[in-house]
């Protein structure tokens, strides 16, 4: 194996409720028919999280669902304490109250907040999150900042938003001065995938919403961050492109490396289960309470099986036959790509340059000017 | 635990910093965390070795006698190398004297 496996995950996503009061038509989360939507009680979280503790996991990110809507909520946050572990939080805000965001802050734990924003105005951010999420969105990003958290925004794009990022990185980066905040795009997993034509980018949205943001992160430089989505593509298609004309190799590519998660994290479902990660719900690896994190993290078969397509060439794929980036190429996500072929140990088609490429082509486009 | 900067010599009984995590990833590398600071040190395994060993009751000569014991060839540049490893971890705040609850 090229990775060295450690002996358990550095940090955990944690799914600590399925429950939300958003209904966001483009949610990984919600309308995944392998996923069992219900919540873990108070007392097996807080048991589970002994356990992390007795594992050394550094940090765990706490998502959803809406986090907030969990009664116990600082119970959870003050276990984590207890536990010698930081934290961070994904949540909408719409939930956030002074007092919830003094107690994160008197943790002295809480590493980041990250709230949810798509748009610069209601009419742009609602379009695919639902009525009356813009303004508590943005208070408690307010509030935030007030109480000296660190907070982010994550802005995914989507058809609605493409003409609104210029506003939407003024808003943020101008008006409430955030250090950064990352962007990502809508994948085919979840509800994405039954509302797909209305959340998902079509190539020339997704070309413009490429161009766009890489115009706006050399205006704010190093402000604009992204692992995923249109900006990562962009980077990650000219670097290839790069690779290709100079005959230059990069390290390690021309495998299924697209995923690192798989060596240092691992995610848990609300309901207690173990997956590999929150892309790839449907896979699971036992359970919490019932199964112990170090021997899932060590020996789980469809885990070490994931790990191993770091050693899978993409010569063998015959989609990457003849393909002038395969050996710059990492294959990409494993949970879109099971999402859209059936096989997470399969390059994923989303993030496939050679057919981007060929479809903006035929619309007379072109990634390189 | 006494502010103080810590004078370190042989017979000094340090303990480890109770709330600090010790995370060993693989043979060779091991994490000292602080969840408080978020800050992390990589340690070695030798490093490691000297971590366990510093409970409060064992003084550095104690220490340096137990390494001694699991490998040959620890000399004068060994205790020295050991000591220069405590005294960076002092100031760290990963070791000190800590009074017993």
């Amino acid at each position: 194996m090229p990775h060295k496996v450690m002996r358990t995950p550095r940090t955990l996503d944690l799914e600590i409720t399925s429950r939300c009061n958003a209904k966001c038509s483009y949610c990984y989360y919600l309308n995944n028919p392998g996923v069992n939507y219900s919540d873990l009680s108070t007392e097996k979280w807080l048991a589970f999280f002994a356990e992390l503790a007795r594992c050394h996991v550094l940090s765990v990110v706490l998502a959803g669902g809406e986090p907030l809507l969990r009664e116990d909520f600082l119970s959870l946050v003050d276990g984590i304490v207890e536990n010698r572990m930081r934290f961070s939080l994904l949540t909408n805000g719409s939930l956030l109250t002074p007092e919830i965001a003094s107690h994160l802050k008197d943790t002295g734990r809480c590493d980041q907040a990250q709230v949810s924003l798509d748009g610069s105005t209601a009419k742009i951010h609602e379009t695919l999150r639902g009525q009356g999420t813009f303004e508590p969105a943005l208070s408690a990003i307010r509030l935030f900042q007030k109480t000296g958290l660190d907070v982010t925004v994550r802005v995914t794009v989507h058809p609605g938003n493409v003409e609104d990022l210029e506003a939407i990185t003024r808003l943020l980066l101008d008006d409430l001065q955030l250090a950064s905040f990352s962007t990502n795009s809508a994948s085919s997993l979840g509800s994405s995938a039954k509302y797909g034509s209305e959340t998902l980018l079509k190539p020339m949205e997704r070309l413009k919403a490429m161009r766009e943001l890489a115009r706006l992160s050399s205006l704010y430089p190093g402000r604009i961050e992204a692992s995923a989505g249109p900006l990562a593509d962009w980077h990650m298609f000219h670097a290839m492109e790069e690779a290709r004309q100079s005959g230059q190799l990069i390290a390690g590519r021309g495998h299924l490396v697209g995923c690192g998660c798989i060596f240092t994290r691992l995610a848990v479902r609300a309901d207690g289960a173990y997956v590999p990660c929150v892309m790839l719900p449907q896979m699971v690896l036992g359970r919490v309470g019932e199964d112990c994190l170090e021997d899932v993290w060590q020996s789980s078969a469809e885990l070490q099986e994931l790990r191993s397509r770091w050693s899978i060439s993409l010569s063998s794929f015959s989609e990457c036959q003849d393909c002038a980036w395969q050996q710059s190429c990492t294959g990409n996500c494993a949970g879109t790509s099971l999402a859209l072929t059936g096989e997470a140990n399969r390059p994923c088609p989303e993030a496939c340059l050679r057919r981007f490429n060929d479809e903006i082509s035929a619309m007379g486009e072109t990634l390189w000017p | 635990m006494n502010s103080e900067k810590l004078m370190i010599d042989m017979e000094t009984r340090l303990s480890i910093n109770p709330g600090l995590v010790l995370r060993v990833e693989d043979d060779d590398c091991a994490l000292l965390f602080d969840p408080d600071n978020g800050r992390v040190q990589m340690l070695n395994a030798t490093a490691v070795e000297v971590w366990k060993l510093l409970d409060g009751k064992r003084s550095l000569k104690d220490v340096i006698d137990c390494l001694k014991k699991r490998y040959e060839g620890i000399d004068d540049a060994g205790e020295s190398q050991v000591l220069a490893l405590t005294e960076r971890l002092a100031n760290l705040g990963a070791v000190g004297i800590w009074e017993q609850t």
